[in-house]
């Protein structure tokens, strides 16, 4: 098991897991955000890892370069480096999320193993270009396909994502 | 190369921790980026069984994914904004009045 | 003709409709209450005349039974009720058995209500009086025509109804309004056996109708010995006999109740509370005749179950002596007529009870003669008094109230039994027939009776003695105005003297002491004939008629009014000596003597029933029925639901925090719930 594969994904995966736990776990939201620029970045190049190599490009180009900076413009919008003075009262929330969490984590680790998942070892000519642009192309404007119509859609999705954050976030005329 | 399984572990760890910055966290900005956070899990879920078996769907839903988390958070932060004006503390159990 | 007979059943309907209404259809009240003291004697007497019409039908018809419907130009097969194999039908049965009680209701009846628009003149509800009182009337007649045990039920349950609203009719005083509940609560308990004694009836023969034209009615199957479908009804001996005799027994219950008989008679004394007109019509000459009239009516039944008889003669004969002993001590004039009635039913239970229902018919019949007319001349009495109801207090009456001392006499004298007089007639008939009981104890029932008729000619000659001839116990000219509250005032009130009754109330008086008079004679040679048809042969139940008294009738007529004559004559004797306080006992001793006390005290009746049944029942219903079972536990375990519902509630609504994070961890307890669960299944499932 000590192949170049393996020894890339174990790093990775520390490397997501520990920015991601940091997310939680900062007292900082300009910190946490920089530590989801992290996670999304570990994700990108897991992806890579996985033949999708148009979806890291996009990974990277969309979450880490269009949606954080949107967070940290809010972050810093609202004024919100000062770090939370109130400490939280002795609710039960955060020992019951905890321990939900646990069992959550080991219901989907030993749901894997029930699943008993071959490692299916494909040609590696034909997995590698799974994700290219062209791949992603052909599957994406081909009319035989499914995947047509959503894209179209998806345009006018934004539009109203962009209406909407216009209307929400504008003044009233005085 | 590296076994399916492997991926999928990852991706529910990534989603638990996700889950629980969402229930320990005060901040809304920093609860939304736990929700995106999330959703990446899920996202390399999807990739993860595409390749598993051969084909591009999972990267197909990949991609609408992520344009819908995109939209998503743009009108999820402008909720944030327009919410958090009226009050002067960012904490999101100020907005409580939906009680009992 | 027949066709037409249901205007005599509908006309003092459409009277009381009228009444009812009257303030709608009439403009000046003045007007209303003359239209209604028109309109109400007139209907009564319109179907007295209906009656008269009908009469030569129905002596036409075969068997003098004709059969007629109750709606309008209907038929008199038209069900009223239908399902199943049960069916009773909207009919009248016309024979002389109901003739002759219709003719009774509606003339006496109709007497009585002119009488009424005279004494209730002054009462402010006078309309309301009259609406009841037809509708009394039209209940009666229902009865007394019905052409099957359910209809007649209608007319029973109705004429208790009626007893009930016109008793407590001045209702302002609440001691009416608890007389009025206590005839129809006691009527009611003797209604139960009625009830029962109709299921029995429908479950041996199968029909509720008297008489049918097909020979299908019960007492036509009751003489056959088969029930409504031909089948024979078993076994004489075995099954029969014991089925007539639980059937008799249960619809003698039901008389008892309405006839005021041992034990159910507490309900006619404080029955007394109604206006006099009321007590003449109902609690003498009509509806406490019910109980004998039905029990004519199923003497096919009665005669054929010699047990039963036997019942209904002692308990006939223990109520005479009762309802005379009783007599004797009252101090109010209206009571110790009450008290009379019941010892009258008593004799008219008797006669049936030794199977002569012609006898108990005739009696029924006089006795409606001179018992209206006593309470009719008491009430002319009690008017005069303005209002005075203790005899105590009267006295010396007969120079100031000459007429109504006239028509009292007379009535008197006929409900004693003196020669010739129409009591004398048909008491004779009674006690004759009693000597001749074809089962056996003749003599006994004949001697108690006779003892009995000696007290009735004394307690009633008491009465007249101290109400008329005894030395004057009151002021003239300064009479307290005890009428009722309903009544305005007029002047001769005002001048508080004892003044003579209106011509109106007197006349009816007049006819009903002529009938008084008359009505035995005529009667005694033409009711046994006219009857013969409506009354069941003592053969059927192979009984004979034993012979008479001293073996000749003439003896025994004799013997009777020798007793009667002595009664009167020994009343006589005793108050005059006591002309000046008019009492046999002196004031001071009577609460120790045991025997007056015994017989104020209703025998002790009042009071076993007081402390049984209103403090005994009343304690255990409020105490366990009421507090522990319907509050406690039916309603505790309602609001305990309710309660229960409404806390978990309580608790349940803290889930609703109002933070976010909270609903969060909702959902994500969900959803790790779910995932267990399929993990749990996974293999079941994917086996699929």
């Amino acid at each position: 098991m000590l192949t170049a594969s393996y020894i890339l994904f174990w790093i990775l995966a520390l490397i997501g897991i520990g920015s991601a736990l940091m997310v939680v776990l900062a007292r900082n939201p300009v910190r946490s955000a920089l530590f989801l620029v992290v996670t999304f970045l570990t994700v990108a190049v897991l992806y890579i890892t996985l033949s999708a190599q148009f979806l890291a490009a996009v990974q990277v180009m969309v979450y880490a370069g269009a949606i954080m900076v949107l967070f940290l413009f809010v972050i810093m919008l609202l004024n919100l480096s000062a770090p939370e003075a109130l400490k939280e009262r002795g609710t039960i929330q955060r020992p019951i999320a905890l321990i939900l969490g646990a069992m959550f984590i080991t219901a989907l680790i030993f749901s894997q193993a029930l699943l008993e998942m071959p490692t299916k070892a494909a040609h590696a000519e034909e997995i590698a270009n799974l994700g290219t642009v062209q791949t992603i192309g052909l599957s994406l404007y081909n009319p035989n396909l499914p995947w047509l119509f959503p894209f179209e859609i998806t345009s006018i999705l934004l539009l109203i994502a962009v209406i909407g954050a216009i209307v929400l976030a504008k003044r009233k005329l005085d | 190369m590296v076994p399916t399984h492997f991926y999928l572990v990852l991706a529910g760890i990534l989603f638990t921790i996700g889950v629980i910055g969402v229930l320990v966290k005060r901040n809304p900005i920093v609860i939304f980026m736990c929700i995106e956070l999330m959703l990446n899990a899920a996202n390399l879920t999807f990739v993860a069984l595409g390749r598993h078996f051969g084909q591009t769907n999972g990267q197909m839903y990949v991609v609408f994914a992520l344009a819908v988390a995109a939209a998503e958070v743009s009108v999820g932060l402008g909720i944030i904004v327009m919410m958090f004006r009226q009050k002067e503390t960012i904490d999101i159990d100020e907005v409580h009045l939906l009680k009992y | 003709m027949l066709s037409f007979a249901w205007l005599i059943v509908w006309l003092p309907l459409l009277g009381f409709a009228h009444n009812a209404f009257a303030g709608f259809l009439y403009k000046n009240p003045k007007t209303a209450k003359n239209a209604v003291s028109f309109v109400a004697p007139c209907v009564v007497f319109a179907s007295f005349l209906m009656a008269l019409i009908v009469l030569p039908s129905v002596m036409g018809s075969p068997d003098h039974r004709a059969y007629a419907p109750l709606l309008p130009f209907a038929s008199p097969d038209a069900p009223w009720i239908k399902f199943g194999g049960f069916q009773v039908n909207f009919a009248l049965l016309l024979d002389p058995l109901s003739l002759l009680m219709t003719l009774i209701v509606t003339g006496v009846g109709g007497l009585i209500h002119i009488y009424a628009t005279s004494y209730m003149a002054e009462d402010r509800e006078f309309n309301r009086f009259f609406t009841y009182f037809n509708l009394f009337i039209f209940m009666m007649l229902l009865l007394v025509l019905a052409e099957n045990f359910l209809l007649m039920f209608v007319g029973w349950e109705g004429v208790g109804t009626c007893s009930y609203l016109l008793i407590s009719f001045w209702y302002t005083d609440v001691a009416n309004a608890r007389a009025g509940n206590k005839a129809f609560i006691v009527n009611r308990i003797g209604d139960l056996g009625f009830v029962l004694g109709m299921a029995a009836v429908w479950s041996v023969f199968g029909t509720l109708s008297f008489f049918t034209s097909h020979g299908t009615g019960v007492m036509q199957l009751a003489a056959q010995h088969h029930d409504v479908l031909g089948h024979s009804l078993g076994d004489l001996q075995l099954w029969f006999a014991p089925a007539l005799t639980t059937i008799c027994i249960l619809l003698f219950i039901g008389a008892i109740g309405k006839s005021a008989q041992i034990p159910l008679f507490v309900w006619l004394p404080d029955a007394m509370a109604g206006p006099t007109p009321v007590s003449a019509l109902i609690h003498a000459a009509t509806m406490v005749t019910a109980g004998v009239v039905m029990l004519t009516r199923c003497s096919w039944l009665f005669v054929q179950s010699t047990m039963a008889l036997q019942i209904v003669a002692w308990i006939g004969l223990a109520t005479a002596v009762l309802g005379a002993t009783i007599g004797l001590v009252q101090t109010d004039i209206k009571r110790v007529l009450a008290f009379s009635t019941i010892s009258q039913l008593g004799y008219m239970f008797l006669a049936c009870g030794v199977g002569n229902f012609k006898a108990a018919m005739f009696h029924v019949t006089t006795h409606a003669f001179f018992k209206a007319l006593l309470f009719l001349g008491s009430g002319a009495v009690i008017h005069s008094m303005h209002g005075q109801q203790d005899m105590n207090k009267m006295g010396g009456l007969k120079r100031m109230l000459p007429k109504t001392w006239m028509l009292m006499a007379i009535g008197t004298y006929a409900i004693a039994g003196f020669p010739l007089m129409s009591g004398f007639w048909s008491k004779d008939a009674i006690l004759d027939s009693a000597f001749g009981s074809p089962w056996g104890s003749g003599p006994i029932l004949y001697v108690v009776g006779l003892g009995t008729a000696f007290l009735t000619a004394f307690y009633m000659n008491r009465m007249m003695w101290k109400t008329f001839y005894t030395e004057q116990r009151f002021e003239d000219g300064k009479l307290p105005n005890l009428n009722h509250s309903n009544e305005e005032h007029h002047e001769e009130i005002a001048s508080g003297t004892v003044h003579e009754s209106p011509p109106t109330m007197l006349l009816p008086l007049y006819v009903l002491a002529f009938l008084s008079c008359v009505g035995g004679v005529v009667l005694y040679f033409t009711l046994g004939n006219f009857l013969d048809s409506s009354v069941a042969p003592l053969s059927l139940g192979g009984l004979e008629e034993g012979k008479g008294p001293f073996g000749s009738v003439a003896v025994g007529y004799i013997v009777s009014s020798l007793i009667a004559i002595a009664g009167l004559a020994a009343a006589a004797a005793v108050y005059k000596q006591r002309a000046e306080t008019g009492e046999l006992l002196d004031p001071a001793l009577k609460p120790r003597n045991p025997l007056y006390r015994i017989l104020v005290a209703n025998w002790g009746f009042d009071a076993v029933y007081e402390a049984i049944f209103v403090r005994f029942a009343g304690r255990f219903t409020t105490s366990i029925l009421w507090r522990t079972i319907d509050s406690g536990l039916i309603d505790g375990t309602v609001n305990g639901l309710a309660k229960l519902v409404s806390g978990l509630s309580h608790v349940g609504r803290l889930v609703q925090t109002g933070y976010v994070r909270n609903y969060a961890l909702g959902m994500l307890v969900g959803v790790v719930v779910i995932v267990l669960g399929l993990l749990a299944t996974w293999q079941s499932l994917i086996s699929h």
